[in-house]
């Protein structure tokens, strides 16, 4: 699955960093399942999405925390089951 | 259009706390001036008669007094131990002008080393002795790549009574510089290797003040930057093609704005996550056809402060790999390597970046290029804004 992490410049002072932080120190055998990238601006801020955002298979996730990120990977993970 | 750059270094006497000898560069409208000028002894008093000796010269040059003129004027004012002989600073003017043309006007210093594809070149010259001082003088047409080595006697007496009988002798000197420019074409990687090399031969004591100026010919380096989409979508093709087909390195300052050009022309963003970790900054990407994909006001605020730290030259900060550097710091290299700088602002703004939410301190695109522009023009870059 295409896991893209914005680092455009609002996602990235609003905690892009940290989402980047938590995917790399996240369990081995849910990240086997993923190819992350780095996204440059998905220009979703304009229309009322939440900086951070992610994208799973061009789907958009918006006020993305650490703790929700891990959450939101393994239910895209079940769901493609 | 030619263009001279140029790269200088020195060493102070073992001891001393500032150099005998002085560089200063200078620019009338269809030339370029370089002046070294190495005071008699060292430390304060050889400092300030060599700072006397380039100030004069190259401030009357910028104001349009003939170089002729200019030496029978500070011949004039030069005064010469009387005990030794020798004069209390020498001088070597170089003015390149637009065309490649080249005078070298040369008193007492070691004997300029020219280097005319890869090759060692003798200029002919004329000696005249002008106010009781004998003065060389060269002209000849620089051409793309050639070299120019400036010196002061610290360099051509490195060694002496150390690891050199006799010193390096220019003659040497010059025969390894022309090895060297087979392996880089790098300015300051010469200047630097002699310089270093200078200073082992010294034992790390120099027995004299050391400088050695480096120039080089090369077309006008000239940079594009695109930041910002344009405030009509309409125009983003316009605009996209200017910058693709611009002469010169293209950097692309913000994501919004590489997803523009990215869709026009086909060519994908790639981010290296290895090369972006541990970085301040948002990461960095590449582009084909494009030198550099960076994030915008943030990057463009780290260059800001890089640059406001550059007193008289953006080499006032050591950056040593480019690859290693963040995307702030590769565009201040790109910059750098630049004579001229054309900006496309785009002046559409993400209403975000009102939002409470972000720091106070985020200021508007324009406010920041103009702030950048006034930075970059302060140390000697052409700047050519273009908002849309």
């Amino acid at each position: 699955m295409n896991l893209k992490i914005c680092v455009g410049t609002t996602c990235h002072l609003l905690g892009a960093p940290s989402l980047i932080d938590a995917y790399e120190k996240m369990d081995p055998k849910i990240k086997k399942s993923f190819n992350m990238e780095y996204a440059t601006c998905f220009s979703a801020c304009q229309n009322q999405y939440i900086p951070p955002i992610i994208s799973i298979n061009d789907q958009l996730f918006d006020n993305v925390t650490p703790e929700s990120l891990k959450k939101i990977l393994i239910e895209q993970l079940e769901k493609g089951e | 259009m030619k263009s001279a750059v140029f790269y200088n270094r020195s060493l102070n006497h073992v001891g001393e706390e500032v150099c005998g000898d002085h560089f200063q560069s200078g620019k009338t409208e269809d030339s370029k001036i370089m002046v070294m000028s190495d005071g008699l002894g060292s430390g304060i008093k050889a400092s300030i008669l060599s700072i006397l000796t380039t100030k004069i010269i190259s401030t009357m040059m910028e104001k349009g007094v003939g170089i002729e003129e200019v030496v029978s004027t500070i011949t004039k004012t030069l005064p010469v131990c009387k005990v030794r002989g020798i004069a209390y600073s020498t001088f070597t003017i170089v003015q390149v002008f637009n065309d490649g043309k080249t005078k070298i006007i040369n008193y007492d210093n070691p004997r300029v080393v020219v280097l005319k594809r890869g090759k060692i070149f003798r200029p002919n010259y004329q000696e005249n002795t002008i106010n009781k001082k004998r003065i060389k003088t060269y002209e000849f047409n620089l051409e793309d790549g050639d070299f120019i080595f400036v010196m002061s006697d610290g360099l051509v007496h490195a060694g002496l009574g150390n690891l050199l009988n006799f010193g390096w002798g220019i003659d040497d000197i010059e025969e390894y510089i022309e090895d060297l420019c087979k392996k880089t074409r790098d300015i300051k990687e010469i200047v630097d290797n002699l310089i270093e090399l200078t200073n082992n031969y010294y034992g790390f004591e120099p027995g004299d003040d050391v400088t050695l100026v480096g120039i080089q010919s090369i077309e006008k380096p000239k940079t594009i930057i695109f930041t910002g989409p344009p405030l009509d979508p309409r125009s983003d093709n316009e605009y996209a093609e200017k910058f693709m087909n611009f002469k010169g390195k293209k950097i692309i300052c913000g994501g919004t704005t590489g997803n523009i050009i990215s869709k026009i022309t086909g060519n994908n963003i790639k981010i290296d996550i290895e090369k972006n970790k541990n970085s301040s900054i948002p990461p960095h990407g590449d582009m084909d056809g494009v030198d550099i994909v960076t994030e915008g006001v943030l990057t463009i605020q780290a260059v800001n402060k890089m640059i406001s730290c550059c007193k008289d030259s953006m080499y006032d900060i050591k950056l040593v790999h480019y690859d290693s550097c963040n995307g702030a710091e590769k565009m201040f290299l790109l910059m750098r390597e630049s004579e001229e700088i054309h900006f496309i602002v785009g002046r559409k703004v993400n209403v975000i970046y009102h939002n409470p939410l972000l720091p106070f301190e985020m200021s508007v695109r324009s406010n920041l290029i103009r702030e950048l522009a006034s930075n970059l023009e302060r140390l000697g870059k052409k700047i050519v804004l273009e908002y849309c």
